[in-house]
């Protein structure tokens, strides 16, 4: 039971990323953006190619500094490639139509979710790639009589795909006597470097995403609540006339918006595939989709709202199935959790249709 | 506010109807005039569907590869057929309409694909209706040359033999008892499933079974739900797309306990994804390109001359059903009599190819042959052959 729990916060905490978008595009400009998921996506692609290519072991300096600096580079890389597509879709596809009303909005979103994801095909091909897993490698540099610790050669591997991945692989488990036969495979390899290798699971990947969550909440929060453009986004939430007619620069506010909600999609859309380890391109879409309604059980708008819904998504979507398997024997209750989350979800609006933080009168960003 | 609830509340049970598995008819798609047939009846024109984008694309790729190296070999043997390759996407509708738009607009005379049994099955479906014969290369699912009658058949073995070959090889190994993860939304899946249980159990094994659904990306649950039955070995009947990603999300649950999977996993893309896991995988398929027999070693250097890589058995049998087509070419002069040419198909007997001897007399239109074992250890690595008696 903890261990489904565990495995719904971690998703959970996922959705949660993805759902302070859509909420913070909604509560200002009453625009849900379906392309939502394709800048989480656009942003997991971008991670990649930083974690593919900048080769952890290629830098020399203390470890566990290289791969600190490695994901920074991947989340920053992601986070700002995101919210440029953000601000850039923003400009083109959703300003022209902003005064055109709602559904002429809601349709061009869905355009534009599957022109980029149509893209996306075109550009890195409709195959699912395998995510860089996140290691910290420790070099060793004197092996001396007994291994001190798993040790492991890498060396460039190209796949029958033809992909250029880095293998590994284990030479000596730990407390092996270092023989011969050993100490010539690694002289005999070539290119070969000796490390001891530390692996996380997937749920400390989970485990990271949740922390990045708890770090991001504050600053988000204060950014819309303490800072001059904060300020802005929740006057023309309120208001867009009227904050036009004060001098609120609508445009530049919008735009500031999507960069803000894109630019955290991207940090969720790194954690995620480096948590189940993979991206194509259509990672973005059920995500997508399920932040939305997540977004919508926490009442859209609002910003807490969008992490208890999101929380609360994963974990239904983890306990639920479980509770029906083991409470009421339905064995393949997993092949269906999508379905039961979602009527669960639909349930839920059934009786508050606002969503838990939402308002009926009042609109918050 | 109180609006959003009203719009989001049905738009969750069209999700969730859609999301269940069930297969919504797509409507019906503007048919273009059909072109006039073209003068030269001799030549055969074949309609290719393959997958060749979408999570099953390396099927489609490695099948096309083999088929163009194929129609390159026999070109010089005089045998020269227009090839007309359409992208099924690795949807199952789409294999039926590429199906109905190849028959209709390209009056193909023969139709060759698709890889997975669901896909394939949409594919037979228009093809027993315009009465224009299928050759599946890679479809494996009993039922499929069944349902589609004397027009349906196929050149690998099928699941009821594959299901045997992974009990088998498990039992060989020592293992008692396994966990079957099924894909509940492939007939594929599930059929391969069953067929290992009632082989594996008969022999004295004990079977569970977990589910999940293709297109997923989160197997935590799965994983979890696995491992708590504690069995000796996981067999995985999916596809590798989702097979890879499970067994790397399972790279600690699952630490010590052998992986066995179908030909749905014989992906040139599945070592990648299975990551650093030090699982032993073993994959049961129809051709392993460093089996010690010389035909294949040939076969297997000239193709990674060709295209730079190793083959695996999608290309094989991509190959094979070129070289059926050669033969059923010379017993039948005129392609565009489709019944004589679905004749022709199911007389086929005795050609020799890369995954073995081909003889489609068999009742469902289905060769006996005999099945590789291969293990992941960084490419797929034959391991063991498994006569088909």
């Amino acid at each position: 039971m903890t261990q489904y729990l565990l495995n719904g916060l971690g998703l959970g905490a996922i959705y949660a990323f993805i759902a302070l978008g859509y909420t913070m595009v909604y509560g200002i400009i009453r625009l849900i953006n379906f392309a939502h998921g394709e800048f989480f996506m656009f942003g997991a692609y971008l991670g990649y190619f930083v974690l593919r290519d900048s080769g952890i072991d290629r830098l020399d300096l203390p470890q566990p500094l290289p791969i600190v600096l490695q994901y920074l580079a991947a989340v920053t890389a992601a986070s700002l490639g995101a919210a440029t597509l953000a601000v850039v879709t923003e400009r083109v596809a959703y300003r022209p139509v902003r005064r055109a009303g709602r559904i002429a909005a809601l349709i061009t979103a869905v355009c534009v979710s599957l022109i980029l994801q149509n893209l996306a095909v075109k550009a890195w091909e409709a195959k699912t790639r395998s995510y860089p897993d996140p290691r910290l490698w420790i070099a060793v540099a004197d092996l001396g009589d007994r291994a001190p610790a798993n040790l492991w050669i890498v060396r460039p591997f190209r796949t029958t795909g033809g992909d250029e991945i880095e293998r590994e692989e284990l030479v000596l488990s730990e407390g092996d006597p270092v023989d011969d036969a050993a100490r010539a495979r690694i002289r005999g390899t070539p290119d070969a470097r000796v490390f001891k290798k530390i692996t996380p699971s997937t749920e400390v990947a989970q485990g990271f995403v949740l922390l990045a969550l708890v770090l991001w909440a504050p600053v988000l929060w204060f950014l819309v609540k303490r800072t001059r453009t904060g300020t802005a986004m929740r006057a023309v939430s309120e208001d867009m006339d009227a904050a036009r007619l004060m001098g609120i620069p609508i445009d530049r506010i919008v735009s500031r918006t999507f960069f803000l909600g894109a630019f955290v999609a991207g940090v969720g859309g790194v954690g995620y595939c480096i948590a189940y380890g993979q991206v194509s391109p259509y990672t973005g879409f059920l995500p997508g989709m399920k932040a939305f309604i997540a977004a919508v059980i926490g009442g859209i708008g609002s910003i807490p709202g969008a992490i208890v819904g999101g929380i609360l998504l994963g974990v239904a979507e983890s306990i639920i199935p479980h509770l029906f398997r083991s409470e009421l024997g339905w064995r393949d209750a997993f092949a269906w959790k999508d379905a039961i989350a979602f009527a669960f979800l639909f349930a839920f609006l059934l009786f508050r249709p606002t969503g838990l933080l939402g308002r009926a009168t009042r609109v918050k960003v | 506010m109180y609006r959003i609830g009203r719009i989001v509340a049905p738009l969750c049970i069209a999700l969730a109807a859609s999301l269940s598995g069930c297969d919504k008819p797509e409507p019906e798609r503007m048919r273009p005039e059909p072109k006039p047939t073209r003068p030269e009846p001799k030549r055969m024109r074949v309609g290719v569907i393959l997958p060749m984008t979408g999570l099953q694309s390396t099927f489609g790729d490695e099948s096309w590869k083999g088929m163009q190296l194929a129609v390159e070999d026999l070109r010089k043997q005089g045998f020269n057929p227009e090839l007309i390759l359409r992208d099924e996407k690795s949807q199952k509708t789409e294999a039926g309409n590429q199906a109905k738009l190849l028959i209709e607009n390209e009056r193909v005379h023969v139709l060759v694909g698709s890889v997975a049994s669901g896909h394939t099955r949409q594919a037979a479906i228009e093809a027993r209706e315009s009465a224009i014969p299928l050759i599946t290369p890679a479809s494996t699912n009993d039922t499929i040359t069944v349902e589609g009658g004397p027009y349906v058949s196929r050149i690998c073995f099928k699941d009821s033999f594959q299901g045997a070959v992974l009990a088998k090889f498990a039992l060989q190994r020592g293992w008692k008892s396994a966990v079957v993860v099924v894909d509940k939304g492939q007939p594929y899946s599930t059929g391969l499933a069953d067929s290992f249980k009632s082989v594996f159990e008969k022999a004295g094994g004990k079977t569970q079974f977990e589910y999940y659904t293709s297109g997923e990306t989160d197997f935590s649950n799965t994983v979890q739900n696995a491992a708590n039955h504690k069995a000796d070995a996981i067999v995985i009947t999916g596809y590798y797309a989702e097979g890879g990603i499970m067994i790397r999300q399972g790279k600690e649950k699952w630490a010590g306990v052998p992986v066995l999977g179908g030909d749905g996993l014989d992906s040139p893309e599945l070592v990648g994804l299975v990551g650093d896991t030090k699982a032993e995988i073993y994959v049961v398929s129809h051709f392993a390109a460093d089996a010690p027999d010389e035909r294949v070693r040939n076969f297997a250097k000239r193709y990674e001359e060709r295209f730079g890589q190793a083959p695996g058995a999608m290309a094989a049998l991509g190959y094979d059903v070129l070289l059926v087509l050669a033969d059923v070419a010379k017993r039948c002069p005129d392609p565009a009599d489709s019944k004589a040419l679905a004749r022709a198909i199911a007389e086929t007997k005795g050609v020799e190819c890369i995954t073995g001897r081909i003889d489609l007399t068999t009742p469902d239109r289905t060769p006996i042959k005999d099945a590789v074992v291969v293990k992941v250890e960084g490419g797929l690595k034959f391991q063991a052959t498994i006569p088909a008696q």
